[in-house]
């Protein structure tokens, strides 16, 4: 047999992964999906669980979830685009909506009226398997329209929502657990999303001088940066803690500021590191757009006879917008979990179920505080890209 | 037009431009030539207050540069550096209208003027619309010429325009930047490192060496005459005659004669063309005819020969 065909024969017998990113998600997946406990049943809200695997679970559905696991694993090994995307779709998209329903109606099956305090808890290939869906939901959404990039994710959102309203999730501890806070989750959302709202309004008011001195006066740049770098190193619960002294300070001593809410605890110490921490990327972003303006176009503008000021605006502005932007969406993303820590010393938020889970030892109260603020910041970051595509197409 | 008188320019208190004294008639031409650092971008930026002298005055139009505002000063002359410098963010159609927005012009006239613009530079009406960024490079110079003569200024400065473009392309506008000069009579200052450029386009040509002119006088004169050492190589050496072959007509040496050529060349063509001519045709003499192809004499290789030596 000659060298040629004996390559050939070798091409012809590799097996060839035409998704890498598919086949890295399939994989873990299954292992998850045998090995680790899809939900877990307490006695009690503190005791340890029982672990349930998927395959322990009904046989049509966990014949469903594997069924899909497998389809996302073929998928991997599809040449054409099109229909790998569909396939790697509908096996993401169906894998989480089938984990959803099955975890609520097992969740049922073990309701015991003789143990009323029993939990049954998502437990880790539940969560792994629900990363691996929306990942592999997104890795089918690259190619597609931009529309179908932003209405996809926003089906699934609402089929999610839909299953969480009929009910059907009721039986699960993380339901029982938000339920019971009902009362207070809806202003403890507002206020969270309010924290990080004022905190990015205001860290953009500071960012201007502070942007202009650093592109515009070389003196001031080395120090703007060293400053705000060393901000940005100050662990997030330090930074809260010290501001605690000064402020409480200022409130006992200026009455105006006490009568305005500025104390020690609350929302003022949150806001104010909130506010610091936001300014690094606000400003680097904002330094790197303005200094990336070509020096030719400003020396054209220069040479038309724009004045400094209609230089600023016309040309330097618009052309940084996108820089702009992107901090503003590092900066936004980034408060809305750094918002959670500033529960610990009284600003409210959704950190405040977090930090009272803690300290009950109830993990799945816990995610009634992490899985808002998660779908916060990627809520947020997907309408700053949204605004990022439309600016580029645009220039 | 333009005068310069004794003026300098100072880094770190080092001389490094100057005293430099040159006046440009208005209408003309004017290329500032040189190697690099030879301070002739220099030299055009303190022209629209770009750049400002440390000695010396600088007249545009009898007035004193430092009398006017920079900008009512830069919105009266046109500025065409060599990426273009087109706004990325404006179309093209608004990238022309600059100084005429700058200057406050109602809408209608600018859009009326952007089409007469599109006419002028040959620009396909079908660019406006478009982004600079969705152009060609010679495309988007051309734009950059379109908008420097947007507001129509008697003046235009030029800092090495068609340094970045291909030679075709290079070449094709350097001809209609000829033309445009011939129609206009609009005075163009511009820069260059290429003599070649220099010589295709200027009606007058300032060589600039280390911060000083070494030569500045007409194309012809300039390569049969270089005043130094510097300025005849710069122009090539020995292919200055050849050059210089350019700026001499067939039509001026023309003389009659008994002998009937068997090829022929337009009166207008150029003594280098006549020579290329006699080259690929294998003779030494050929016939000149007007526009109308009557014969009007001929013209000998001996001929071409003495005038190189003239001029």
């Amino acid at each position: 047999m000659s060298t040629a065909s004996l390559a050939d024969a070798r091409r012809g017998l590799r097996i060839h992964v035409a998704d890498r990113v598919a086949f890295a998600l399939a994989l873990p997946a299954i292992a998850a999906a045998i090995f680790a406990g899809f939900l877990s049943i307490a006695p009690n809200r503190l005791a340890d669980g029982r672990p349930l695997a998927l395959w322990q679970l009904g046989a049509l559905d966990s014949a469903i979830a594997f069924g899909l696991l497998i389809l996302l694993f073929a998928a991997a090994f599809i040449r054409d685009e099109t229909w790998r995307s569909k396939l790697l779709f509908v096996a993401g998209a169906g894998l989480l909506i089938a984990i959803l329903l099955t975890a609520g109606a097992t969740a049922y099956g073990h309701l015991d009226p003789r143990e009323p305090a029993r939990r049954i808890s998502l437990g880790s290939a539940f969560w792994i398997l629900s990363a691996v869906g929306s990942l592999a939901c997104f890795q089918s959404l690259q190619r597609v329209s931009r529309t179908a990039k932003i209405l996809a994710p926003l089906a699934l959102a609402a089929a999610a929502a839909a299953i969480a309203a009929s009910g059907a999730l009721d039986a699960l501890s993380l339901t029982r657990e938000f339920h019971a806070q009902r009362a207070t989750f809806a202003s403890e959302l507002a206020r969270h999303v309010g924290l990080v709202a004022f905190a990015i309004l205001l860290a953009c008011l500071c960012a201007v001088p502070l942007t202009l001195a650093a592109v515009y006066r070389e003196n001031a740049r080395a120090t703007i940066f060293t400053t705000l770098n060393l901000l940005q190193t100050i662990p997030s619960i330090a930074l809260f803690g010290v501001l605690i002294a000064p402020l409480s300070f200022l409130g006992a001593q200026v009455p105006l500021a006490n009568k305005i809410g500025i104390g020690g605890i609350g929302a003022a110490p949150a806001i104010i590191a909130l506010v610091l921490y936001a300014l690094l990327p606000l400003v680097r972003s904002a330094d790197a757009g303005l200094r990336n303006v070509p020096a030719d176009v400003r020396e054209s503008a220069r040479g038309m006879g724009m004045t400094p000021r209609q230089i600023f605006w016309r040309v330097d502005l618009p052309l940084a917008l996108p820089a702009l932007i992107s901090g503003l969406r590092v900066a936004t993303v980034q408060s809305i979990g750094l918002a959670v820590v500033a529960a610990l010393i009284g600003a409210g938020g959704l950190g405040t179920f977090v930090f009272q889970g803690i300290g009950e030892y109830a993990l799945d109260l816990v995610l009634v505080g992490t899985l808002p603020t998660i779908a916060l910041a990627v809520s947020a970051d997907a309408l700053f890209q949204i605004v990022l595509a439309n600016l580029r197409c645009r220039p | 037009m333009i005068d310069f008188d004794a003026v300098e320019k100072h880094y770190a208190g080092q001389r490094v431009l100057g005293p430099l004294s040159l006046s440009i008639p208005q209408g003309a031409l004017c290329v500032l030539v040189g190697p690099s650092g030879c301070g002739k971008s220099t030299t055009l930026k303190m022209i629209n207050a770009l750049i400002a002298p440390d000695a010396g005055t600088i007249r545009v139009r009898g007035r004193a540069v430092g009398d006017f505002s920079p900008e009512e000063l830069r919105r009266g002359i046109g500025y065409v550096i060599q990426s273009g410098g087109l706004f990325p963010h404006w179309r093209v159609r608004d990238n022309i209208a600059t100084v005429p927005r700058l200057l406050r012009w109602d809408e209608t006239r600018i859009a009326a003027r952007v089409n007469e613009l599109a006419d002028i530079a040959e620009i396909d009406p079908t660019l406006l619309d478009r982004f600079p960024h969705q152009l060609s490079g010679g495309q988007q110079q051309r734009i950059g010429v379109a908008r420097a003569l947007a507001a129509d200024p008697d003046l235009i400065l030029m800092d090495e325009p068609f340094g970045a473009l291909d030679p075709v392309t290079r070449a094709a506008l350097q001809q209609e930047l000829s033309r445009l000069h011939r129609d206009t009579g609009k005075t163009i200052v511009l820069v260059t490192h290429d003599m070649d450029e220099a010589l295709a386009l200027g009606t007058m040509i300032v060589v600039m060496r280390k911060g000083e002119i070494a030569q500045s006088s007409t194309p012809a004169d300039i390569l049969a005459h270089p005043s130094n050492d510097f300025v005849r190589d710069f122009v090539g050496g020995a292919d200055a005659t050849i050059k210089l072959l350019e700026f001499r007509r067939v039509g001026d040496v023309v003389r009659q004669d008994a002998e009937t050529p068997a090829f022929a060349v337009p009166e207008n063509a150029t003594l280098r063309a006549a020579l290329t001519k006699m080259m690929e045709t294998g003779t030494t003499i050929l016939n000149v005819r007007n526009d109308e192809g009557k014969i009007l004499g001929i013209v000998r290789i001996e001929d071409i020969v003495s005038a190189s030596k003239q001029s």
